[in-house]
């Protein structure tokens, strides 16, 4: 997971490369903000973020933007983002005005997202199709409005976590992603007014990327190397292309050449890398032997050798002739050797701390069929904030949104009037008329939304009969949380580990996705699946959920917390976590899967105060069913 | 405005393609549902639908764009229209384009159904309705991205309208109630939740999308993007042809629906397939039964083949399935299965 130590090991020229990266990432979003998408930029608050958001300004007033920076609030409403009707001006003249939202206001600049990994995902989503679509599509208050917009998205995300990302829709339609946690504010230049670009070439170039040409033999070695970086975005495709258009168009040219290309790659490929490029021909989804390698010296994967060309190579030189147009160093190549040079520089550009993410991900047997980014994808969180208001009765302990319906009832004064009137009613002046349709009630996200835990005992004595079950009963569960919008997690422990094989999600897919590939086996480290899972839990409460676990297992212990075999010593530690565990009272739930009841597993649910349920020889459908009623019981 | 970028011109997704088809081609299918990973043209493939489609025709005077042979009774300005008739005087008609409609995330309910005019009820006081998003899809296309995230009570509303084909509104002691039948894409992602069994089943095929992996496809997609970014003239231009080729395969094949025969053998292998897979209610049925027709009818043919049944199961049927917890195949996997089990004599 985190690697302190492997990130203090960057080199200070790795670091100020960082940096110069970061400055041109700058220039470029202010050359063209919407063909870019944007940045996510992770680094939290302090001397380097703010040097570099005052470096984006410098550079975003030279270029022509007035109000570079647009401020999306945590929390903003759909009616400040969107846009809807403008009711004080409306009232005042007349005529139906409209408000613009954020997102219009945006257009042509840049919208700043602070605290991008906590952004809810309808905005999310509301953000991201104005992105695509380069208009704003307002149906609100009695409004369509189609407004257009092209901006780019520059979002800060102060994750702290591993599993702490913005919405995977949005690192989806940026560009660029930079990592600045790794430099100190003492590894930057003193002052960037050296790396400032010239407004007359900001302009040029402005008016010029759109019509910088690509040649296809770019095109075929870019998805080359996106192939062997394991990127499969489509869409990061299309940024690459877009940004070596923009880098030719800063030095003045009209097509993009493999030099423009190798450090677009470098760019927006490599952050998104999902395994280690390889000089062999890859076989699917294996690892580099050198997974070991120290990430500290970023030119080490260089080293690695060059693929030998295959002999046929040789006779393409010709073919390469057409290429007339004026080139880097590298014209007379081969289209593969063109790729394999812009490989080399793409693996160069790796960030340290993915690189040694990779070298992790190589240790594992099986990369999941996410990309190797399990827990990248940040689905909204639920918290009991307020998310606006919708038609309805205030009953059934709904709460009546008085100023929402206030704003409902006063368009339509004039008509009731006029109706009393008609109907030779008096009508009282100075008062407002409210009917049942104005009413308004308060939509809350999901206040009490339960994240049910799974910790299920995949190790060789349950492996054997009841891993099967275990897994059947899950799934079920799962459909019944769905229901009822609850949020899942698994956890699974063996051998000598306790692993979170699926985030909290509400997505049944993934959870069904995690299970098919969890396998049995190994040695039960009870102690560390306990401590593991009431720390997931207790993270979660902080997010505003309402944790339930829910411990499938024999009970027998045979690791010890700190990994050792021996089942006295695993029991006793296991004891301990499970005493210490217990100080939290989540809801929880301990199933005791062997054969016959033991008193080890009661002994451990009285230890955690979790309600104990023993169910010798039960199918996968009674599993499900004893785990739903004793979690409401309990 | 920029325009969409062509149907024809998108790359591979050829099951998407295909349903999209289908549902232009007999709207009785139902809608259409696509999930799956970002960045594979969903959106793009259904906002290039709009230009594949034959125009309509329409009762002239109708704000709901009416068919003029629908029944009466079911439009009240139609109905309206029809009573100030002559005695065998006909409804003035004309042709207008078949409406595709989006609904955005984070569009209000008054928007949706349609309310009161506010200009007009603040200027002069007058009640007039402003017909929403329903009444502009209908006969048309209802296009929902990211369907996945729309809020609850908008999904509440769409299944009771695409049941009812109707659309009542009461406000402001105004009672309407207008058609509106139209055919609902969805579009999202299945890891950001997934959709409602009851909405789920509103949509008649449902296909799955992947991000092509073959590199020539990849670099093929990427050429295009950059072609139609750089020079939309041309690229459009070169395009439009294959999109009227298309445009004139989907009229032909409606000119030929009603003529496409099922026989009373095929019946029996839809039925024998559903409940197989155990399906639930008449709907898969249903659906099975007329994408058939339509994906005969596209092709050209006078008869549903079981190659028509084999192509088609998949996006009919596999949305409807229940949930198998001990079987860890997909869905389509699971239709596949049943079609090898049960048709082995015919396949090839």
């Amino acid at each position: 997971m985190e690697n302190p130590e492997q990130t203090q090991e960057i080199s200070k020229s790795a670091k100020l490369e960082t940096w110069l990266r970061a400055l041109q990432v700058a220039k470029l979003l202010v050359l063209n903000p919407h063909g870019l998408g944007g940045v996510i930029l992770r680094a939290r608050s302090g001397p380097v973020r703010d040097r570099w958001l005052a470096y984006l300004n410098t550079v975003a007033q030279l270029g022509g933007m007035h109000l570079p920076l647009r401020k999306m609030p945590l929390g903003i409403s759909d009616e400040n983002l969107i846009g809807g009707i403008d009711l004080d001006q409306t009232l005042r003249s007349g005529k139906a005005v409209l408000r613009q939202g954020l997102l219009a206001q945006c257009d042509q600049q840049l919208l700043l997202m602070p605290m991008a990994e906590r952004v809810e995902v309808g905005a999310v989503a509301k953000v991201v199709s104005a992105l695509d679509n380069g208009f704003i599509s307002i149906e609100r208050d009695g409004q369509s409005r189609r407004i257009e917009s092209h901006f780019g998205v520059v979002a800060l995300d102060e994750g702290i976590e591993d599993d702490e990302h913005p919405n995977e829709k949005i690192r989806q339609r940026v560009a660029f992603l930079l990592n600045l946690d790794v430099i100190g504010w003492r590894d930057i230049p003193e002052s960037d007014d050296d790396f400032l670009p010239d407004a007359g070439s900001l302009q040029y170039a402005r008016e010029r990327f759109s019509n910088v040409t690509v040649s296809e033999d770019s095109l075929n070695a870019l998805v080359g190397v996106a192939e062997q970086l394991g990127v499969i975005s489509i869409r990061a495709l299309n940024l690459a292309i877009n940004t070596a258009k923009c880098l030719a168009a800063f030095d003045r040219e009209d097509e993009v050449s493999s030099m423009h290309l190798q450090r677009a790659i470098a760019l927006v490929l490599s952050p998104r890398a999902t395994r280690m490029p390889q000089s062999a021909p890859p076989e699917e989804e294996e690892m580099p032997p050198e997974s070991d390698e120290q990430p500290e010296n970023e030119q080490d994967p260089l080293d690695q050798e060059p693929p030998p060309p295959p002999p046929s190579e040789d006779q393409k030189q010709e073919e390469n002739q057409e290429d007339e147009e004026r080139e880097s160093e590298s014209n007379t190549e081969t289209p593969q050797a063109l790729e394999d040079e812009i490989l080399e520089a793409a693996k160069a550009a790796i960030p340290a701390d993915l690189l040694a993410r990779l070298a992790d991900l190589a240790d594992l047997k099986t990369p999941k069929g996410m990309g190797g980014k399990t827990g990248a994808v940040k689905v909204g969180r639920r918290r009991g904030r307020p998310l606006g208001n919708m038609p309805g009765m205030p009953e059934g302990g709904k709460t009546l949104s008085i100023i929402d319906t206030l704003r409902a009832a006063v368009p339509w004064q004039r008509v009731r009037r006029a109706e009393m009137l008609a109907a030779g009613k008096t009508v009282p002046l100075g008062k407002i008329m409210i009917r049942k349709e104005d009413f308004r009630i308060k939509r809350y996200q999901e206040r009490t939304q339960t994240l049910t835990m799974f910790i299920v005992d995949a190790s060789g004595s349950a492996a054997m009969h009841r891993l099967a079950e275990a897994k059947g009963a899950v799934e079920l569960l799962l459909a019944e949380c769905y229901i009822r919008r609850d949020q899942v997690a698994v956890m699974s422990f063996r051998g000598s580990v306790a692993e979170l094989i699926l985030a909290p999600t509400r997505s049944l897919v993934k959870a069904k996705r995690a299970l098919i590939g969890l396998p049995g086996g190994g040695g039960t480290p009870l102690s560390r699946a306990i401590d593991e899972s009431f720390e997931v839990a207790n993270a979660s409460m902080r997010k505003g959920l309402t944790p339930a676990l829910v411990f499938l297992t024999d009970g027998r212990a045979n690791i010890a917390k700190d990994g050792s075999p021996g089942r006295p010593k695993a029991m006793e530690d296991a004891q301990q976590s499970a005493r210490a565990a217990s100080y939290y009272s989540f809801k929880s739930l301990w199933i005791d899967t062997s054969p016959q009841a033991r008193d080890e597993g009661k002994a451990m649910a009285a230890l955690l105060g979790s309600m104990y349920l023993p169910l010798p020889n039960a199918g996968a459908n009674e599993v499900s069913q004893a785990i739903m009623q004793g979690l409401k019981k309990a | 405005m920029a325009r969409n970028y062509p149907f024809s011109a998108i790359v591979g997704q050829e099951d998407m393609k295909l349903a999209i088809l289908i549902a232009a081609l007999d709207s009785s299918v139902g809608g259409v549902l696509v999930m799956g990973d970002r960045g594979t043209g969903k959106s793009t493939a259904v906002r290039a639908l709009a230009a594949l489609l034959p125009e309509m025709n329409t009762v002239q005077e109708c704000i709901y764009a009416c068919d003029p042979n629908a029944p009466a009774g079911t439009c009240p300005i139609c109905d309206e229209l029809r009573a100030k008739l002559k005695i065998g005087g006909k409804l003035k008609t004309n042709k207008k384009p078949v409406p595709v409609v989006d609904l955005p995330l984070g569009a209000t309910e008054d928007r949706v159904i349609g309310a009161l005019d506010i200009e007009k009820a603040l200027s002069s006081g007058e009640k007039a309705y402003e017909p929403g998003l329903l009444a502009k899809a209908h006969r048309g296309f209802l296009y929902i991205d990211e369907v996945n995230l729309l809020e609850d009570h908008l999904v509440d509303l769409l299944i009771d309208v695409a049941a009812s084909g109707a659309n009542v509104v009461e406000r402001e002691g105004l009672s309407i109630r207008h058609p509106a039948k139209f055919v609902l894409v969805g579009s999202g992602n299945p890891e950001e939740g997934e959709l409602r069994p009851q909405l789920l089943d509103r949509f008649g095929l449902a296909v799955e999308v992947k991000t092509p992996q073959e590199p020539k496809a990849r670099v093929e997609i990427i050429k295009r993007r950059d072609e139609f970014e750089r020079n939309q003239a041309k690229f459009m231009e070169i395009w439009e042809k294959e999109d009227d080729i298309i445009r004139a395969q989907i009229q032909a094949g409606k000119k030929k629906l009603p003529n496409v025969k099922v026989d009373d053998a095929m019946l029996e292998k839809v039925t024998q397939l559903c409940s197989h897979l155990g399906t639930d209610g008449l709907r898969g049925e249903l659906t099975l039964l007329r994408a058939m027709r339509a994906y005969a009818a596209l092709c050209g043919k006078n008869h549903v083949t079981i190659e028509h049944l084999k192509k088609i199961a998949v996006p009919a049927l596999q949305h409807r399935l229940r949930r198998n917890p001990l079987d860890d195949s997909s869905s389509a996997v699971r239709v596949k299965r049943a079609i090898e089990e049960l048709f082995p004599e015919t396949s090839k």
